[in-house]
């Protein structure tokens, strides 16, 4: 787990994370409340839907992405 | 320097240190890969000094390292070997470089007095629970097939009671696909706020896994998606490990490493001192076509000296191919890395071989959906094309 946060005696930090931060983010849009849908997406190659996506995700809030953690790239051990 | 190498001296790397504080396990999941499980044998503070001074010599060091007691229930070594184990590593380090110690355990013997040294050294610490007690005492029982649930919780209120965050790590297994909302209400009306799944593994002594079944896929993509729904509608409530660590990858101008099969970013070291890398379950694993896969021995081996060998040199060529073999094959590569040498191996036979169930379910798979749901959250209107009705969920009951 990557969360390093709170862990001094006694003390309970709010959870702080890149879903709670996408649906604060877009609460300014109306996007986090809408249900599930289906995209338009038939056969769109992987790496342009992330790339749309990339781009939509900065347009509501550039500081998602370009204050990502550092270790955001590394898919690391399951039991840490 | 040699054909495949993880020591040039370029980028600082070791970000994992995972120490095995005995073989022994004081309850007998019926999913678990260690085969040496019932060995009560220890590490000692010697072979402890000598591994520190091996990582610390070795110049693979960043600012951090994360220090994972593992391999066997951490909290079956009694408590006072770890303040003295703590204490020798602190004395130790470099004065640059800050560790983090982490314990995932079973529960059973948390007690007041660990609670107040996991606070005390500012641990990491991970319960294992299953989630409610039915689903979590079919698998996690003790030798005289009893169930554990019971202990896991009392475990649980006690770091919640001393303020002590902690993470849940639950397997999943076909039984557990059956009904995810069960499963995310038992989280937080149980006051779990951070969740990570690993999933039923074929993997060392374990030879076969429920979810390997036919069908099994169609059902695990349905939970994931249910579950990251729920996860998405209520931040507020649970951090999903799959679900952060996803986005953040999607997110990421660079492309995915996967610490697992870059050697040296982990290092593994056995009770008795021997030494390994690459996917840290390698270290008590025995394979038919390769023997054990210790590496080396704290009192006779440098990292360096590792890296020279021929073992290693055989394994690290092997999963170098795998990798490669996943970046001709796998549209995911850019987002996975190229997957774990474990599971290669246990699945497949061999490591220089690409897809596995493991990475069907827990990295496509999980991609997939978690692309589909931000796509979804972040399209304009005028690109959806059909809202799929949801079940109407009160996040307020929790509050009753």
């Amino acid at each position: 787990m990557s969360n390093q946060s709170g862990k001094s005696f006694g003390h309970k930090p709010a959870i702080v994370s890149l879903v709670a931060a996408l649906s604060c983010a877009g609460a300014g849009h109306a996007l986090a409340s809408r249900p599930t849908a289906v995209t338009n997406t038939g056969g769109a190659d992987l790496s342009a839907r992330i790339a749309a996506l990339g781009e939509r995700i900065e347009a509501i809030d550039p500081a998602l992405v370009r204050d990502l953690p550092d270790l955001t790239n590394i898919a690391q051990w399951r039991n840490r | 320097m040699p054909a495949c190498s993880g020591l040039d001296g370029v980028t600082p790397r070791l970000r994992l240190l995972v120490l095995q504080p005995t073989p022994f396990c004081n309850i007998d999941c019926s999913y678990c890969y260690l085969a040496n499980r019932k060995n009560t044998a220890r590490m000692t503070l010697d072979t402890l000094a000598l591994a520190s001074q091996r990582v610390f010599e070795s110049g693979l060091l960043d600012r951090h390292l994360d220090v994972a007691w593992h391999a066997g229930e951490p909290l079956a070594v009694p408590l006072a070997w770890y303040e003295d184990a703590v204490a020798l590593m602190e004395e130790r380090r470099p004065s640059n470089l800050d560790l983090t110690h982490c314990f995932q355990t079973n529960g059973m013997l948390l007690d007041e007095a660990w609670a107040r040294f996991l606070a005390r050294s500012r641990s990491r610490i991970g319960l294992s629970i299953d989630g409610p007690a039915d689903l979590h005492d079919t698998n996690r029982r003790t030798r005289a097939g009893h169930g554990t649930h019971a202990r896991v919780m009392r475990a649980a209120r006690l770091l919640q009671d001393y303020g002590l965050d902690f993470h849940v790590i639950t397997v999943l297994t076909e039984r557990a696909l059956e009904d995810p909302d069960r499963l995310f209400d038992f989280y937080v009306r149980n006051g779990i706020r951070e969740v990570g799944f690993n999933i039923e593994e074929i993997e060392g002594a374990n030879g076969a896994s429920s979810l390997a079944r036919i069908g099994i896929e169609a059902r695990f993509r349905q939970f994931i998606k249910r579950f990251f729904e729920r996860a998405w509608q209520a931040p507020e409530l649970i951090k999903v490990r799959e679900l952060e660590s996803t986005i953040g990858q999607l997110l990421s101008p660079e492309p995915v490493r996967d610490e697992q099969n870059r050697p040296f970013a982990v290092l593994s070291v056995s009770h008795d001192g021997k030494m390994s890398t690459f996917s840290p379950e390698l270290l008590d694993a025995r394979h038919p076509g390769y023997g054990a896969f210790a590496l080396g021995h704290v009192a006779t081996h440098s990292l360096s000296n590792i890296e020279s060998s021929p073992q290693f040199q055989q394994i690290c060529g092997e999963i170098r191919r795998g990798v490669e073999a996943c970046e001709r094959s796998c549209r995911y590569y850019r987002w996975c890395g190229g997957g774990a040498p474990i599971n290669k191996l246990f699945e497949t036979g061999a490591f220089d071989t690409s897809e596995t169930m493991h990475c069907r379910l827990t990295r496509q798979i999980v991609l997939d959906e978690v692309l589909a749901g931000l796509e979804a959250r972040t399209a304009p209107p005028q690109m959806t094309t059909a809202a799929v009705p949801t079940t109407p969920i009160d996040h307020n009951q929790y509050l009753r």
